[in-house]
């Protein structure tokens, strides 16, 4: 495929097509779990898709700050980004964790470049937080991504799925025995917490649409606000369909698996939604030391129990 | 809000200035903003996403100058609405601050909702006409 087509169709399909419609059900599934748990919704009331679709024919005012193109190419990029992590899961183009894991980073460094070349000073006193919350779930993550990589023998998103199509699930096989699986439930649990944060959901995550990410969006407005929008819908999606992937088992391979997939990756959205309910209170400074250390920490114990679950 | 209306329906970006006055008719924008009509029009956290800037209270010589700057901050595409009889120049409170008058120079509105305090039907009415 050429690189036009390449391009064309990470834009198309499932970047925008697919991934902005899911994002926008999840996000009212959330509005909706927030009214049922807490009686309201305290991000207020949700902007439509339309309404951000709409965004696209709107004026962009410039920001100001030194590079002003960055307005314009840093959200696309993270749109993007998550395009391909999301085509590389679904097998149409080809892809290995190590891909993922640097898209996911270029995804949120996207916002960091944003933040620090922000011509708002309040924008850029925002910055190192944001590049925390950064380090806070890319170090687990890539313990994570070694871990199951060690257990399953494969690098390939492909070969993960096809593992776990054998062997069974991750999180319920007894391939490499006991220490292997013990291993791994450690790893999910670390792949939550990460979740969380990448999806920006409390206690991890730094909030979602609530001028988030560190108030880029107050800054900016039209076009380059519209895919700033998406991106954040699409990493709704895309986040849990990455975790089912790693650990359950992945899409379906037959027609009527689609079925438990889909069930699987709700059922795994309204987890991570949970704790974004009942962890409102929580200070995210203190919470996010715990992602970074207590989650590097049980990151690697998972991993040496991989490692040695495996290795005998 | 029914959750699945997120697809189809688009709401008018409203930003809100609050003026000096008795707060009456901020609340009712409020009101409608927050809890009684988030299908139609939704509050934005800035002035460069409004499609709607709604302005209420008195232009006093100290926040008529600022609320100016915010409103020039919108997009040139914005509209422009005066809700309740300060914003409008007129009313008690403008009349005992001196303040009455002098509005129609300063900007060019496109909804007039006149009130002391407005009421939550008039006003809906223009924020609805303003989105159509």
């Amino acid at each position: 495929m050429s690189f036009i087509g390449k391009l064309a169709y990470l834009v198309l399909f499932p970047g925008l097509v697919f991934i902005a419609f899911a994002g926008t059900l999840a996000r009212g599934l959330l509005a909706g779990m927030s009214g049922a748990i807490t009686g309201g919704n305290p991000g207020g009331p949700e902007q439509s898709l339309p309404s951000i679709l709409y965004l696209l024919n709107g004026e962009c005012i410039p920001i100001g700050g030194p590079i002003q193109a960055l307005q314009w190419l840093a959200p696309a990029v993270k749109l993007l980004s998550l395009s391909w992590v999301s085509c590389a899961i679904f097998g149409f183009l080809p892809g290995d964790v190590v891909l993922v894991y640097a898209l996911l980073l270029l995804s949120s460094s996207a916002d960091l470049v944003l933040c620090f070349m922000s011509g708002n000073p309040r924008v850029r006193q925002n910055g190192w937080p944001e590049a925390v919350s950064l380090l806070g779930w890319s170090i687990p993550l890539a313990a994570v991504l070694a871990g199951v990589s060690l257990r399953t023998g494969s690098v390939s998103i492909s070969g993960l799925i096809n593992w776990q199509t054998a062997n069974g699930v991750l999180l319920g096989s007894t391939a490499g025995g006991a220490q292997a699986l013990a291993g791994s439930w450690l790893m999910f649990l670390v792949a939550l917490m990460c979740s969380l944060s990448m999806m920006r959901l409390r206690p991890f995550g730094r909030g979602y649409f609530s001028d988030a990410p560190a108030g880029i969006c107050c800054d900016i407005s039209g076009p380059p606000l519209a895919l700033l929008r998406v991106a954040e819908m699409a990493s709704f999606i895309v986040v849990p369909l990455l975790i089912v992937a790693l650990f359950l088992g992945g899409g379906a391979s037959a027609s009527y698996e689609v079925v438990f997939w889909g069930l699987k990756l709700a059922g795994l959205f309204m987890l991570l939604g949970l704790f974004d309910q009942v962890s409102a209170r929580m200070r995210a400074d203190r919470v996010l030391l715990w992602l970074v250390c207590a989650g590097s920490a049980c990151a690697v114990v998972g991993l040496v129990l991989v490692r040695s679950g495996v290795s005998r | 809000m029914n959750p699945f209306a997120l697809l189809w329906r688009r709401q008018l970006s409203v930003f809100h200035i609050r003026m000096a006055g008795c707060g009456g008719c901020g609340e009712v924008v409020d009101d409608m903003l927050r809890d009684g009509w988030p299908a139609i029009a939704l509050e934005c956290s800035s002035p460069r996403h409004a499609g709607l800037v709604v302005v209420t209270g008195c232009w006093t010589p100290e926040l008529g100058g600022a609320g100016l700057e915010v409103i020039a901050q919108a997009p040139s595409t914005r509209r422009l609405a005066l809700v309740g009889d300060c914003a409008l120049g007129r009313g008690f409170i403008a009349e005992v601050l001196g303040l009455a008058g002098g509005v129609g120079e300063r900007v060019t509105p496109d909804l007039l909702v006149p009130g002391c305090p407005v009421s939550f039907e008039s006003l809906v009415e223009g924020v609805r006409d303003v989105a159509s």
